[in-house]
């Protein structure tokens, strides 16, 4: 009965807010705020990416689902929101690489392939009949300008980190990194920032023999190149020779 | 307010203010009294369901004592005794508290004073400081700059605090803030309930809350805290929803303008609804302060203030609960959670409540308001 705080402002994306707002661009960046976590890191020698994802149900096999995918080989990314919309932006990036490839012979750069991503969220806020991308995606790769980390979120605007966070208590991690983010530090010791964040906030406190199921690590190194997600047994690997800071 | 016919000097013979039997006798025994001094009481009997009497008002205290004078002269009177106005139905009684000589009778030289009652705060509820309450630092700071406002209102000048607005979820401790600032105040406090002040007739609105700010204005240095904001400041827009409300907006505009500087009152609204407020009601509180729902540590916090408060122990890692309990507010993590856990705990006799009973109840009670997404 009562009109709600937005007027009606929030039915259609391609209507402005008297204040100058797009409720649907802010609901679909709200709907990220579900996601479990990702959060990535860059140093001088790589970069990181480290995510959480959760089972819906206790039969699901997780392996099935991922966190973190490859783009192409010298690129990653880690995904929050809706992963059936992340998808379709995966897709459509893989296949601009490509392109890339095929009309230059060289490996895409990580910002073309940044925009072009955003463009198409971008497109998704200002066309009528559609609806905003609910996922933002965390993208680590290296390029001729070194190592790189991007967020692009749902209303088409990216930037570029040393250390980001995306998803649920993505906020509480950021801050966590301004306190301890060192750009100096060994990609090993940003692989251990980031799981350190990932314990900062999570709820899960499970061993490292079932942790592995819903953690995943990707990283790439400027040695070789080539983004690497790193297997179950990696990461159970990890864990366990990991020592919990206090 | 009836008048009643045989009212007036020729007082009757039969009175409920005792004493006067022997009256004819005994009034060349007793003393004539030069002072009384009296307090209002109230109506001996209130129908179920009618407002209670908000105080008297004396304009003019001369006419006043003429007035009672007329009334009560030649009534034998000790202190304690009680005082009946006959002009007002039912009789409104009045109170001695104190005469000179001790038992003496009112006569046309008398001199009455009245007492009028100040009214306590009415706040409930157990005494609240200020550490008792977990976050919401950035309020804090702004009511301990109240609190020193109130120690010394002129200090200010033209700087001084005058409206606080204090918004946010439910449960999230807004009342509390109000009822620690009112404990840790060495000020009056009125508080009222926004839906108190709508009253059953139109024009009642208005006037309540002149009332209530004339109060507040009166006991200065003093808080006056409105509850609920929303139920009374609806925005224009609403107005048409509710009419005899906008009377009450503009009446609230009024007192708020009229509460200046020097006046050593502040007001407090609380609301839940900020955006059904009107936009010039909230443009007259100069600070509002978002009380948001209580962060991992804060929750931790929290839990362990109300464990240590149970009557049975809570044997679990807070620590671990605080992170499941993501968007609970202060009020869901007592009354939803640690209360349904303690009486499932009290309904099969065990000694402890344990991580598994939370976990059931935080499962029960847990409201799907956002999605889980699995990635």
């Amino acid at each position: 009965m009562f009109p709600t705080q937005s007027m009606g402002y929030d039915r259609a994306i391609t209507v402005f807010s008297p204040e100058g707002r797009l409720y649907q661009v802010e609901y679909a960046t709200e709907a990220v705020r579900h996601g479990p976590l990702a959060v990535g890191v860059k140093v001088e020698t790589g970069v990181v990416l480290v995510g959480e994802k959760r089972s819906p149900n206790k039969l699901v096999d997780l392996s099935t689902l991922k966190k973190i995918l490859l783009i192409d080989d010298h690129v990653g990314t880690a995904i929050a929101g809706l992963h059936a919309d992340a998808r379709k932006l995966i897709d459509q990036a893989r296949i601009r690489a490509q392109i890339n490839r095929l009309s230059y012979d060289e490996p895409i750069s990580i910002q073309s392939l940044v925009v072009d991503i955003c463009d198409t969220k971008q497109m998704h806020t200002q066309y009528g009949g559609v609806r905003p991308f609910g996922v933002s995606l965390l993208l680590a790769g290296i390029d001729d300008h070194g190592p790189q980390l991007y967020t692009t979120d749902p209303s088409g605007s990216f930037w570029g980190w040393k250390a980001a966070a995306i998803g649920k208590e993505s906020e509480r991690v950021r801050d966590f990194f301004v306190e301890k983010y060192n750009p100096k530090a060994k990609l090993d010791a940003a692989l251990q920032l980031a799981l350190d964040a990932i314990d900062e906030v999570s709820a899960d406190t499970s061993k490292p023999e079932e942790r592995k199921e819903t953690l995943e690590i990707g990283m790439i190194n400027s040695a070789d190149m080539k983004f690497r997600i790193l297997s179950d047994d990696e990461v159970e690997g990890i864990l366990k020779t990991r020592i919990k800071p206090e | 307010m009836k008048k009643r016919k045989d009212s007036g000097l020729d007082l009757p013979t039969t009175s409920r203010e005792s004493t006067k039997k022997a009256e004819k006798k005994r009034s060349l025994e007793v003393p004539e009294a030069k002072r009384v001094v009296i307090h209002d009481i109230g109506y001996p009997f209130r129908l179920r369901g009618d407002p209670k009497p908000s105080g008297l008002e004396i304009d003019n205290e001369q006419l006043f004592a003429d007035y009672a004078r007329e009334q009560w002269a030649g009534s034998i009177v000790k202190k304690g005794m009680y005082l009946f106005d006959r002009y007002v139905m039912p009789d409104f009684a009045f109170q001695v508290i104190e005469i000179d000589p001790p038992e003496s009778i009112i006569t046309r030289d008398t001199e009455i004073i009245l007492q009028s009652q100040s009214r306590e705060s009415n706040i409930q509820g157990p005494k609240v400081e200020f550490d008792d309450i977990i976050g919401h630092e950035p309020i804090k700071q702004k009511c301990r700059v109240i609190l020193k406002y109130l120690s010394n209102p002129m200090a200010f000048g033209e700087w001084a605090p005058r409206a606080v607005l204090f918004h946010g979820s439910p449960g999230t401790g807004k009342t509390l803030m109000a009822r620690a600032l009112a404990h840790e105040a060495n000020a009056g406090i009125l508080t009222t309930k926004a839906s108190d002040l709508i009253g059953t007739h139109v024009g009642d609105g208005g006037r309540r809350i002149s009332a209530l700010f004339e109060d507040a204005r009166k006991i200065a240095p003093s808080i006056l805290f409105i509850d609920e904001l929303d139920a009374i400041g609806l925005a224009r827009s609403f107005q048409s929803i509710r009419g005899d409300v906008s009377e009450v907006v503009t009446a609230l505009l009024a007192e708020l303008d009229r509460t200046d500087e020097g006046s050593g009152v502040i007001v407090i609204g609380a609301t839940n609804a900020p955006h059904l407020i009107d936009t010039a009601i909230r443009s007259r509180f100069d600070s509002s302060f978002e009380f948001p729902l209580p962060n991992a540590e804060e929750r931790e916090c929290i839990l362990e203030l109300y464990a240590r408060k149970l009557p049975i122990p809570l044997v679990c890692d807070t620590h671990y609960l605080a992170r499941l309990t993501d968007g609970f507010s202060g009020r869901d993590l007592r009354d939803r959670v640690l209360k349904e856990a303690l009486h499932n705990a009290i309904a099969t006799g065990a000694s402890k409540i344990t991580l598994d009973d939370i976990l059931k109840t935080i499962e029960s009670v847990r409201t799907r308001k956002s999605p889980e997404y699995t990635i």
